[in-house]
C-alpha cells in the first residue's frame, strides 16, 4: 500500500513536471525576455512575491471598485434606488367604498352598487384608432365616432401627449371581461362600482341618480349623499414585473367601510301600481303630465310619489331634463277647489259658521273689481258648509271666507303648512307660494277661499288633507324610515314633527263633509265599492309665466282618504292640462284606482259609513 | 460530520419550509382571487334577483299569462279581533321588515 503510494507519487512526478514546464514554456518567449538567461533563476527567488503582490494588488482594487460601488449604491444612491424599486413593486390600490344600497319598506333593493369596470385609452399606444373604436363600440354598445376621435386625438390643446383618457366609465363586469378579451392594445380597464337601479323606472324622480363619479346628483341620492358614501380602503401590495402579486412581500391594507343604506317608506308595488294608473290617466284625458302621492296620515309615510313622464334612472343621461324633477315637491300649482276643505275647518274650528247655518248662494258674487263664478251656472241656492263643500261653490267659499277674516284665515293657512317646506327631506323643495298678508289686495281673501292666488306642492296639499284624517294633527311627511349601519343595526328615523291645526272634533266634521262630497257631490267618481272614501276635487286654472292673468289650460286634482271614518290612507291625484278640465272626471278615478290597489295590497278592512252632515240641498 | 448533518438537515428543513410558506401564499392569493369572484357573482345575483322581482317583470309576466288585478268587489279584508291590528295605520313599529331581513339580504356571503 505504502509502496503503492509511493510509486503513485513517483508516477506523478514527471507530470507533474511536464505541466510545470508546460506553465513555463507558454510564458516562454516572454519570460526569457523579461528574465534573459537568469531569469529562472530571478523567479526562483523574486517572482511569486511580486505576483503575489501583483495579485493582492488587483484584488484590494477589484474589492476597492465594489466597496465603491457598493458605497454608491447603498448609501449615496439608497434613497433613489430604494424609491425606484419601491415605485416598480409597490402599488397603493384603492379599494372603492360600495355606496349604500336603497331600499323599499319591504327590504326590497331600489338602488344597489354592482361592481364595474372603467375603460380607458393610452391613445400613445393604440395602434389603430378606427379599428379598435369599433370593436369597443360594438361591444359597448356606444357610438363608434366619440371613441375613434378619443383614440385618435394624441396631444392636448396644449400640444402635451395624451396618455390616460377614459372611454367608458362603470361598465358591467362581463361587458368590460369581454373588451379585455380582444387585448386591444393601448386599452385599459381600471375597478369601479356603477350604481344600478333594478326595477328600473320606478320612483325615478324621488330616488334620483348617480353621476359617473359616485356623487348623487338628484333626489334622495343627492340628498343623502355623505351618508350613502362609504369611505375607501386602501391596500399596498408587491408585484412582479408581470403584474402578479408577490405572494410573500406582504401588504398592508385598510378595508374600504361601506355607505349606510336607507330604507325608504316608499311600498314598490303602490309605487308601481300608482305609476302605471296615473300613466293611463294622463293618457286618456290628454294631459301634459300628472303626479300622485299616496301618504300614510298617522306616521307621514309616504308609499308611493309619482310623477309622469317619468324617465329610467339607469340611463339618466338620455332623459328628457323636464322628466328629471320630483314635481310632487319641486313644482307649484295653484290647488283650486281642494283648498276649500281649509276654509270650512277655518270656519268650522273658529266658529265663525255653524253647521247648521245656511249660505243664499248665486252662481256669481262681484268682489271688488272682480266677478268670481262658480264652475257652473245655477239659480239662487241654500247651502250649508256641508253643501258648499259637497257641491264645491266657490261663491259659497268666498262668503265663508269671509266670516273668517282675512288674518285668522291667513294663519290657518300657515297652520296648514303652506309657504313653508314641509321637511319631508328632498333636494329643491319649494315652500309653496303665499303672499304675506299685509300684501294681499280685496280679492286676496275671496280668490285663496277656493284656492287661487297661491300656489303649493302637491306634497303640501296631501298634508292638509292627512292634517284632516289625523284628526286635526299635521304631521311632517317622510321617504325615509331608517339607516341600515355596515353592521345591519336599523336606526330609525328621527320622530317626523307634530302640530295640531284643528281640533279632533273639527277634524271629525270635515270627514263627514268629505265623505258626503263623495257620496252625492263631486267626488262620486272616487267612490271605492265596499269603503267609504272621503275627498274633495280641484279644477284651477294654471297662471301665466311671468305675468299677471291665467292661461287656459287647468290642474285637476282629487285629493283624499280611505277609509273615510278610519283613514289609513291619503291619496293626492293631479292631472296637469287634461282634456276633460274637471277634477272630478279627470282625476277622481285615477285616485280610485290608486287607493283601491292600495287598500287590498295593505289588507285594510271597509270601516263604517261616517254620518251624513247637516245639509240643505237634496241630493239628486 | 455531525454538524455538517446538522447544517445540512437546517438548510434543507428551511428552504422545505420556504416552499411550504411560498405554496401557502399561492394558495391563499387564488383563494383571495376565488372570494372576490364568488362575491361579484353574489352582487350580480343579488341584482338580478332584485330586477326579477321587480314589479314591472312580474306584471308583464302576469299579463302574458292571462292575469288581471282582481276587481275592488272580488276582494274582501276582514278584520279578526285580536288577530288584526286597529285600522287607522299602516304602519305600528318603527323597525320596517327590511331590518330583520337585511342579514339575509344585505350581508355579504
Amino acid at each position: 500500500m505504502t509502496q503503492g503510494r509511493h510509486e503513485a507519487r513517483r508516477t506523478s512526478s514527471p507530470n507533474t513536471r511536464r505541466a510545470q514546464h508546460g506553465r513555463h514554456e507558454a510564458h516562454g518567449p516572454g519570460a526569457h525576455g523579461l528574465h534573459g538567461p537568469h531569469g529562472k533563476h530571478a523567479a526562483d527567488h523574486h517572482g511569486p512575491a511580486h505576483r503575489v503582490m501583483a495579485m493582492f494588488v488587483v484584488a484590494a482594487l477589484g474589492l476597492a471598485t465594489i466597496l465603491t460601488r457598493l458605497v454608491v449604491l447603498q448609501v449615496r444612491d439608497a434613497n433613489a434606488l430604494t424609491s425606484m424599486a419601491v415605485d416598480q413593486r409597490v402599488r397603493d390600490l384603492t379599494l372603492p367604498a360600495p355606496r349604500g344600497t336603497i331600499f323599499d319598506d319591504s327590504g326590497t333593493e331600489l338602488a344597489m352598487s354592482l361592481p364595474a369596470k372603467d375603460v380607458y385609452a393610452d391613445p400613445q399606444l393604440v395602434r389603430d384608432p378606427a379599428g379598435e373604436a369599433r370593436a369597443i363600440a360594438k361591444t359597448l354598445k356606444i357610438k363608434v365616432t366619440p371613441v375613434r376621435k378619443l383614440l385618435a386625438t394624441r396631444t392636448d390643446s396644449q400640444g402635451d401627449l395624451i396618455h390616460f383618457v377614459y372611454v367608458q366609465r362603470g361598465v358591467a363586469l362581463n361587458v368590460a371581461a369581454r373588451l379585455e378579451r380582444a387585448s386591444l392594445p393601448g386599452i385599459g380597464f381600471t375597478s369601479d362600482t356603477r350604481r344600478y337601479y333594478p326595477a328600473g323606472a320606478l320612483a325615478p324622480q324621488v330616488l334620483g341618480f348617480v353621476g359617473v363619479d359616485g356623487t348623487g346628483l338628484a333626489g334622495l341620492e343627492r340628498q343623502y349623499q355623505q351618508l350613502l358614501t362609504g369611505r375607501p380602503g386602501h391596500e399596498v401590495v408587491q408585484e412582479d414585473p408581470d403584474g402578479t402579486l408577490i405572494p410573500q412581500a406582504g401588504s398592508t391594507s385598510t378595508p374600504p367601510v361601506p355607505g349606510d343604506d336607507l330604507v325608504l317608506t316608499i311600498d314598490r308595488d303602490i309605487q308601481y301600481q300608482a305609476q302605471q294608473s296615473l300613466a293611463q290617466a294622463v293618457r286618456a284625458n290628454g294631459g301634459s303630465g300628472g303626479s300622485v302621492i299616496v301618504m300614510d296620515p298617522h306616521s307621514g309615510d309616504i308609499l308611493a310619489m309619482a310623477t309622469y313622464p317619468w324617465f329610467d334612472p339607469n340611463t339618466f343621461a338620455e332623459a328628457n331634463p323636464n322628466y328629471l324633477r320630483n314635481r310632487t315637491v319641486t313644482d307649484v300649482y295653484e290647488p283650486g277647489s281642494v283648498n276649500k276643505v281649509i276654509t270650512v275647518a277655518a270656519a268650522l274650528q273658529e266658529h265663525s259658521v255653524g253647521l247648521r247655518q245656511r249660505f243664499v248662494v248665486p252662481d256669481q258674487i262681484r268682489v271688488y273689481d272682480a266677478v268670481i263664478h262658480d264652475a257652473e251656472t245655477h239659480p239662487v241656492q241654500t247651502m250649508t258648509l256641508a253643501d258648499i263643500l259637497a257641491y264645491s261653490s266657490n261663491v259659497g267659499a268666498i262668503k265663508v271666507a269671509d266670516t273668517i277674516g282675512q288674518d285668522r284665515f291667513y294663519r290657518y293657512l300657515r297652520r296648514f303648512g303652506f309657504g313653508q317646506p314641509t321637511g319631508v327631506g328632498f333636494p329643491g323643495e319649494s315652500a309653496g307660494i303665499l303672499p304675506p298678508v299685509d300684501t294681499w289686495s280685496g280679492v286676496s281673501l275671496a280668490t285663496m277661499a277656493f284656492g287661487q292666488g297661491l300656489a303649493v306642492t302637491p306634497l303640501q296639499m296631501a298634508s292638509v288633507y292627512a292634517t284632516i284624517a289625523n284628526d286635526g294633527v299635521w304631521v311632517q311627511p317622510r321617504l325615509v324610515r331608517g339607516t341600515v349601519d355596515a353592521n345591519g343595526k336599523f336606526q330609525p328615523a328621527p320622530a317626523p314633527d307634530t302640530r295640531r291645526v284643528v281640533s279632533e272634533h273639527t277634524a271629525a266634521v270635515v270627514t263627514r263633509m268629505l265623505a258626503y262630497a263623495v257620496d252625492i257631490g263631486t267626488g262620486v267618481e272616487a267612490q271605492i265599492p265596499g269603503f267609504w272614501v272621503a275627498g274633495k276635487t280641484g279644477t284651477a286654472r294654471i297662471p301665466r309665466q311671468n305675468r299677471p292673468g291665467y292661461t287656459k289650460k287647468y290642474v285637476a286634482s282629487f285629493i283624499g282618504f280611505a277609509p273615510a271614518s278610519h283613514p289609513a290612507l291619503v291619496i293626492a291625484a293631479v292631472i296637469d292640462d287634461p282634456a276633460t278640465i274637471y277634477g272630478g272626471v279627470a282625476a277622481a278615478p285615477l285616485f280610485k284606482n290608486v287607493a283601491r290597489f292600495a287598500l287590498a295590497r295593505l289588507r285594510i278592512p271597509p270601516a263604517a259609513k261616517p254620518p251624513i252632515p247637516p245639509h240643505a240641498v237634496s241630493p239628486g | 460530520m455531525l454538524f455538517g448533518l446538522i447544517v445540512a438537515g437546517l438548510l434543507v428543513g428551511i428552504v422545505t419550509l420556504q416552499a411550504f410558506v411560498a405554496q401557502q401564499s399561492f394558495r391563499m392569493q387564488d383563494l383571495q382571487e376565488r372570494t372576490r369572484e364568488l362575491q361579484l357573482q353574489y352582487g350580480e345575483l343579488k341584482a338580478q334577483a332584485a330586477a326579477l322581482s321587480a314589479p314591472s317583470r312580474v306584471a308583464a309576466a302576469a299579463q302574458r299569462h292571462g292575469m288581471v288585478l282582481p276587481d275592488a268587489s272580488q276582494v274582501q279584508t276582514l278584520r279578526v279581533p285580536g288577530i288584526d291590528p286597529p285600522p287607522g295605520g299602516t304602519t305600528g313599529s318603527d323597525a320596517p321588515p327590511s331590518a330583520a331581513l337585511k342579514p339575509v339580504i344585505g350581508e355579504e356571503p
